[in-house]
């Protein structure tokens, strides 16, 4: 499981560490399970608690329906282009 | 004409890995499509996690045994193990609806198994635990 923390590690730096709204391109991601979605959810509680957001940005099917049936999607909205995805993270 | 294959892993969750090649290998073998690659590859991650994580209270070395079959219609799922009583078909339901500073992490392992897969049967048998998870197939 080093794989897992290290990402884990990387993805906590660049998410909530940063205190930013961000966008996350899982287009390179094919398969998740609930442990990366423990990842996504400790990261929007973190961002939502400084009122910032988090979107995810052309997971692939796999990806998407886990996080939908996870209802991962109701608090961190996905979308498939670029400007849905700024928009979303702008909170328009 | 079905086919099988087993492997006998111990409660450590590096082991996951072997699990992960296993399922890989098994499904370029047998065709599956990438969906069922994923349920399979999902369902064996998450009872094995727990299996590993939670079956015994000690450190020391135990294993389970993991058992993937599949004909043209079906892959089945069969995971044995000797730790204590847990029925994940039993599991409730959890929390995917709340705000996220109210949103549990955990749980939902089960859940993700549940609805991939087409079936989950569970037994207690001679002090073991017997899962069953079934997917239909095409």
């Amino acid at each position: 499981m080093k794989g897992t923390q290290e990402a884990e590690s990387d993805f906590n730096k660049n998410a909530a560490d940063s205190g930013q709204s961000i966008i996350v391109d899982l287009s390179g991601v094919s398969y998740i399970a609930s442990i990366g979605i423990r990842l996504f959810l400790t990261n929007i509680k973190q961002l939502s608690a400084k009122g910032k957001r988090m979107v995810i940005l052309r997971p692939q099917k796999m990806v998407e329906e886990v996080f939908k049936l996870a209802g991962v999607d109701s608090i961190i909205p996905i979308k498939h282009d670029d400007n849905a995805a700024v928009e979303a993270v702008k909170g328009a | 004409m079905s086919v099988s294959e087993s492997i006998s892993l111990k409660n450590d969750l590096a082991e996951l890995e072997r699990l992960s090649q296993l399922v890989a290998d098994f499904g370029r073998t047998n065709g599956f499509t990438a969906e069922e690659q994923n349920a399979i590859h999902l369902c064996l991650e998450e009872l094995s996690t727990n299996i590993i994580s939670y079956a015994w209270s000690t450190e020391e070395e135990h294993s389970f045994d993991v058992r993937l079959t599949c004909d043209e219609q079906l892959i089945k799922v069969e995971i044995e193990d000797d730790g204590k009583h847990f029925d994940p078909t039993g599991d409730s339901n959890p929390d995917t609806t709340s705000e996220a500073a109210d949103r549990p992490i955990g749980g939902l392992g089960i859940h993700l198994v549940k609805n991939t897969m087409s079936s989950l049967w569970y037994r207690r048998i001679d002090n073991k635990n017997i899962l069953i998870a079934k997917k239909d197939r095409g």
